[in-house]
């Protein structure tokens, strides 16, 4: 049945509408990979036995990413007009009793976290309310999601359904309000109009580019030729940052929705989708995403009548940090290798097959059905003077509650990191933070004043990158860190041009100098000598940003070079400057590090403190992550 | 026809050029490791790297791939350049020092010696080889493997190359002489293929490939090797043993 | 290639992608899930079909982390490198995999039954350190199934001792 006018789409609106507010237990399971990496594919398993097994009826929905990571996990359940409930984490085991007391009372109190009155919507004129009247006794005691910065420092733009709806289900995702963009886009705006939204909006690249949005897509449209391509990345190659994947495995209408408008705009009959090898559940979702959109005629020729026609294909790289710069991505489009290229020319001009090509970041694309439903003053309204809209953070780490938030450009980190990270573990302190990927640097702790806008870290020497959050502590070392990233970067360079090939190589050497202890002021000065070079005459930004980590950790972190030219690494990291011992005050006695340890290097009589053998010690660390009293240091 | 300015000298340049041929047509010295004039601009080595200003916006391009164009205000030289040049063929003298081309550049650009940890690389991983065999001999027989500090330059799977016709080009494009070929009168053991007549043969070293070499009809002596021949024969439209004579017997 | 089966695999693996010389990365993932490397013969055999030369196929078999030209071991494992999982002592259990194993840095072990990779991030930041065998990712293993292990807390992370006992679990039951 394919939708071929906004009366159709209106008609299959109601029918999602009934599947996310039926008249039974709707019961949600966070299945984002992350969540299915804690258990979640076995507790959906568990809870449709316990469900039979109690006869207890409800219809068990695998959701997106909830957001709460620390709680997973998680579980929300909607119960006909009763508020929405959050609960976490509801283990394996935890699922019986989970299943009977949402069975017998409504509630189950134990592993409740959070209540909501009305479904989170951005286009509906008036939100959906869970719970008919006031709160009722039994979810009183419940925190309501309006008193917690979870859900008070959130605008969920990219993030709307995320946690809300079955990602693999079109229908749901109509219901709140999806592809009432592509139609208007499409049939009542012709494509300048949604470029002018675009631009009006202020929209900017989310990859880490930070460039303006509308400017690259007018380029791209006006750019001579004939075909033209429409590209999204999601390589999200940043270690540690995992956010874009998240967006991918939660909603992949909101992307794919955002790409086809933008083929209309630009004038594009196809699109591609370049994700980044090893992240199944997100191609899988994308990719029946696709299907839905293409039976019901949102993909194809004649999209609502309105004479477009646009294919989607997805494309699996092949396993490069570098494809996530435009050229290597194209590159790895066309079946070659990951090289890149200058862009002299522009790709808007010449790209994909020398065709004009608009590439923009997953979470640039998951923008643009909102700016074009709730218009470009609305999201310019949100942020700050230069930097507007909203930023997906995965805030992992050294953190107390790791989740996965969407904020207003301008949210200062130091909040991000406290009120929506939970701030620092007991016994640890902040040492630094990274936003993105290795370009931007690794911040020491004090640079928490900083706001999240592009403008205002530019200015502070650093960038915003893909922007996630990671907390680093002071069990890190910075040097090793930067060996760490160095190390990364090698791995990943694409080997064309000398200054990043060579450079990077001799860059990790020199840092390894300091983490072996034979640093000197000669290295520091010959690595800026290197940095330099690299930085001014690499093709491409890999190469060129390549020594900012060491470069930020230098500057910085001074403290720590210092120390471990003297020999010594304080925060007790490198290999060649440690060793380790058993604080005989601090330990119980409990024999944990003897059986831990590989290569039998500890030993001693139960009930009194063992002993280390550091001429048979490998310094694996396996005794330090085993005890539990924290009796051995290094 | 752009009217651009290099080193403060002024030029009329012709149509779709690159900065490089321009000054290069003007006598302007500047010094490349992976620029080849029969091939298309690669720009890996970045040692052609100037300056250039667009209407007051300056930045630092590739010389070899960037096209001229109205106004343009080139410099090739200055502190950061030279800077720059100097490390580039540092980092090269450290990969490759005992590569005579490198030690020459290495002098030209005023730098003795490096202070780094040495390599004995002889190959710069310019890629004229791989260029020169795909865009000018069209055999495609090598191509760059692996990437970051393990690339290097190899035949399909570090075997036999099928595709190879052992012409020679990457030999004779190689700027640090590191590709080698000999034409050897019994090759019994090199590069066996187990079933392939012994005899005459080109052995292209770096390739692991050995391909016997077609002797002359009449004198006996070996003309090319057979599978150029046929590859030859078969671009010009003749049989695959026409080309059975060699140069002095045909005449 | 005297392989049925393999060229099977080869020639449904084009056919899924209509012989596309774009799709050649496409083409090449399905040939690695199916085969567990791309060996030479497979290379020359999509050469020929796609009407790419041989050398283009190697330049990306041994380019791109996805692929590999030795075959991987019959149970592949992924530990994860990220920042977060590098903070929480990810290199050290790849360490010590290969210390259990006797596979130094990445590759198989010589029995050919497991290999190790390391991986940039596999999307789980706070489930860490992560680690996946047979694309599986580990999930906490409780105390109750594993009596020698040391106690621990928080769920999902996986530990040396975790990361040696999978491992053993895996040889038994195989």
């Amino acid at each position: 049945m394919k939708i071929s006018t906004a009366a159709d789409l209106e008609r299959l609106k109601q029918e999602g509408h009934k599947q996310l507010h039926p008249d039974t237990v709707r019961i949600m399971v966070g299945t984002a990979t992350c969540c299915l990496a804690r258990g979640a594919g076995k507790v959906i398993k568990a809870i449709e036995r316990e469900a039979a097994a109690q006869k207890f009826a409800c219809t068990i929905v695998p959701v997106g990413c909830i957001g709460l990571c620390y709680q997973e996990p998680t579980v929300e359940v909607i119960q006909p007009g009763k508020p929405r409930i959050a609960y976490g984490p509801v283990t394996v085991d935890d699922v019986p009793e989970f299943v009977k007391a949402l069975a017998a009372t409504g509630v189950d109190k134990k592993r409740a976290l959070f209540r909501s009155e009305q479904e989170y919507s951005l286009f509906a004129a008036e939100p959906y309310r869970y719970a008919k009247g006031a709160v009722s006794d039994e979810f009183k005691d419940i925190t309501a999601y309006s008193d917690v910065p979870f859900y008070k420092k959130q605008v969920k733009i990219c993030l709307r359904n995320a946690g809300t709806i079955n990602p693999e289900s079109i229908e749901e995702y109509i219901a709140m309000g999806g592809y009432a963009a592509l139609a208007k886009a499409v049939t009542q705006m012709t494509p300048d109009q949604v470029i002018h939204e675009v631009t009006k909006s202020n929209l900017r690249g989310r990859g880490g580019g930070g460039f303006s949005t509308g400017k690259k897509w007018t380029e791209c449209r006006k750019a001579p030729g004939g075909q033209r391509y429409v590209l999204c990345n999601v390589s999200e190659g940043d270690p540690g940052i995992g956010m874009h994947k998240s967006l991918l495995e939660s909603d992949p209408h909101t992307v794919l929705e955002g790409l086809i408008i933008g083929g209309y705009a630009i004038g594009a009959a196809q699109g591609y989708i370049y994700i980044s090898s090893g992240y199944p559940l997100g191609l899988k979702r994308l990719q029946k995403a696709i299907e839905q959109a293409e039976a019901y005629g949102l993909l194809g020729t004649n999209i609502l009548g309105s004479g477009f026609n646009f294919s989607v294909t997805v494309k699996e790289g092949g396993g490069a940090y570098v494809c996530g710069e435009s050229t290597a991505l194209m590159a790895g489009l066309e079946g070659r290798i990951g090289e890149p290229r200058p862009k002299y020319i522009h790709t808007a001009v010449k790209g994909l097959w020398d065709s004009p090509s608009n590439l923009n970041n997953v979470e640039t694309w998951a923008n643009v059905p909102v700016i074009i439903n709730k218009g470009a003053d609305w999201f310019s309204g949100i942020g700050t003077g230069s930097s507007k809209g909203t930023k997906v953070i995965g805030i992992s780490g050294s953190v107390n509650t790791p989740c996965l938030v969407e904020v207003p450009m301008g949210t200062p980190f130091k909040e991000i990191f406290n009120e929506l990270g939970g701030g620092v573990p007991a016994k640890r302190k902040l040492k630094a933070f990274q936003t993105g990927g290795p370009s931007g640097g690794v911040l020491p702790a004090r640079m928490l004043s900083l706001n999240l806008d592009y403008e205002e870290m530019g200015k502070a020497g650093t960038n915003l990158g893909s922007g996630g959050f990671i907390a680093i502590d002071n069990r890190a070392c910075m040097v090793d860190i930067a060996r760490f990233f160095t190390q990364f970067l090698i791995e990943e360079s694409c080997g064309k041009c000398v200054p990043c090939r060579e450079g990077v190589k001799r860059l990790l050497q020199l840092i390894n100098n300091f983490t072996i202890g034979i640093g000197t002021e000669e290295h520091l000065t010959l690595i800026k000598e290197l940095a330099f070079a690299m930085e001014k005459a690499s093709l491409c930004d890999l190469g060129k940003t390549a020594p900012s980590v060491v470069q930020y950790a230098i500057k910085y972190f001074k403290d720590e070079f210092e120390a471990h030219m003297q020999g010594q690494c304080p925060a007790g990291v490198c290999k060649d400057l440690i060793f380790y011992s058993i604080e005989s005050k601090v330990c119980t006695a409990c024999g944990a590090c003897i059986r831990a340890c590989p290569v039998s290097a500890i030993s001693g009589e139960p009930g009194s403190t063992p002993t280390l053998d550091m001429k048979k010690c490998i310094k694996c660390g396996a005794c330090k992550e085993v005890c539990d009293v924290e009796a051995i240091t290094t | 026809m752009p009217q651009i300015t290099i080193d403060g000298k002024q030029i009329t340049a012709p149509e779709g050029v690159t900065i490089l041929q321009v000054a290069r047509e003007n006598g302007i010295d500047i010094p490349t490791f992976c620029h080849h004039e029969a091939l298309e601009p690669w720009g890996a080595c970045r040692l052609c790297i100037v300056e250039v200003d667009e209407g007051g916006r300056t930045r630092l391009v590739t010389s070899c791939n960037f096209p001229v164009k109205e106004g343009l205000a080139v410099t090739t030289k200055n502190k950061s350049i030279i800077a720059i040049r100097k490390m580039i063929i540092e980092l090269l003298l450290t990969r490759c020092p005992n590569a005579q081309a490198v030690r020459q550049m290495a002098d030209k650009l005023g730098v003795t010696g490096t202070r780094f940890p040495i390599e004995n690389e002889f190959c710069i991983l310019c890629g004229m080889c791989v260029r020169v065999c795909k865009e000018i001999v069209g055999a495609q027989a090598i191509s760059f493997a692996s990437r970051g500090g393990n690339k290097t330059v190899a035949s399909p799977f570090f075997n036999r190359s099928g595709e190879c016709i052992g012409c020679g080009a990457c030999v004779y494009v190689c700027p640090t002489q590191c590709i080698t070929m000999n034409d050897v009168a019994e090759a019994a053991d090199v590069y066996s293929e187990g079933t392939e007549q012994v005899g005459y043969a080109r052995v292209m070293n770096n390739w692991r490939t050995r391909l016997p070499l077609k002797v002359c009809k009449s004198c006996g002596n070996p003309i090319a090797p057979e599978f150029q021949l046929q590859v030859l024969a078969k671009k010009a439209g003749l049989a695959p043993d026409a080309l059975d004579l060699c140069q002095g017997c045909k005449e | 290639m005297d392989n049925n089966p393999a060229m099977k695999t080869l020639d449904s693996a084009i056919e899924k992608y209509s012989g596309k010389k774009e799709a050649l990365l496409s083409i090449m993932h399905e040939i690695q899930k199916a085969q567990g490397s791309i060996s030479e013969d497979a290379a020359r055999y999509l050469s020929g079909k796609l009407d790419i030369p041989v050398s283009q196929v190697f330049s990306a078999a041994t380019f791109y982390r996805a692929f590999s030209t030795e075959p991987r071991g019959k149970h592949h494992i992924k530990v994860c490198t990220g920042t977060s999982c590098y903070m929480r002592s990810s290199e050290k259990i790849f360490e010590r995999i290969g210390r259990e194993l006797n596979i130094t840095g990445e590759g198989a072990s010589e029995d050919g039954e497991f290999s190790v990779e390391k991986v940039r991030c596999m999307g789980c930041c706070n489930a860490g350190p992560v680690m996946a065998i047979d694309e599986q990712i580990c999930e906490d293993v409780s105390a109750g199934k594993l009596p020698d292990l040391p106690k621990q807390e928080i769920i999902g992370e996986m530990t040396h001792s975790k990361a040696t006992t999978v491992i053993k679990k895996y040889r038994e039951e195989k």
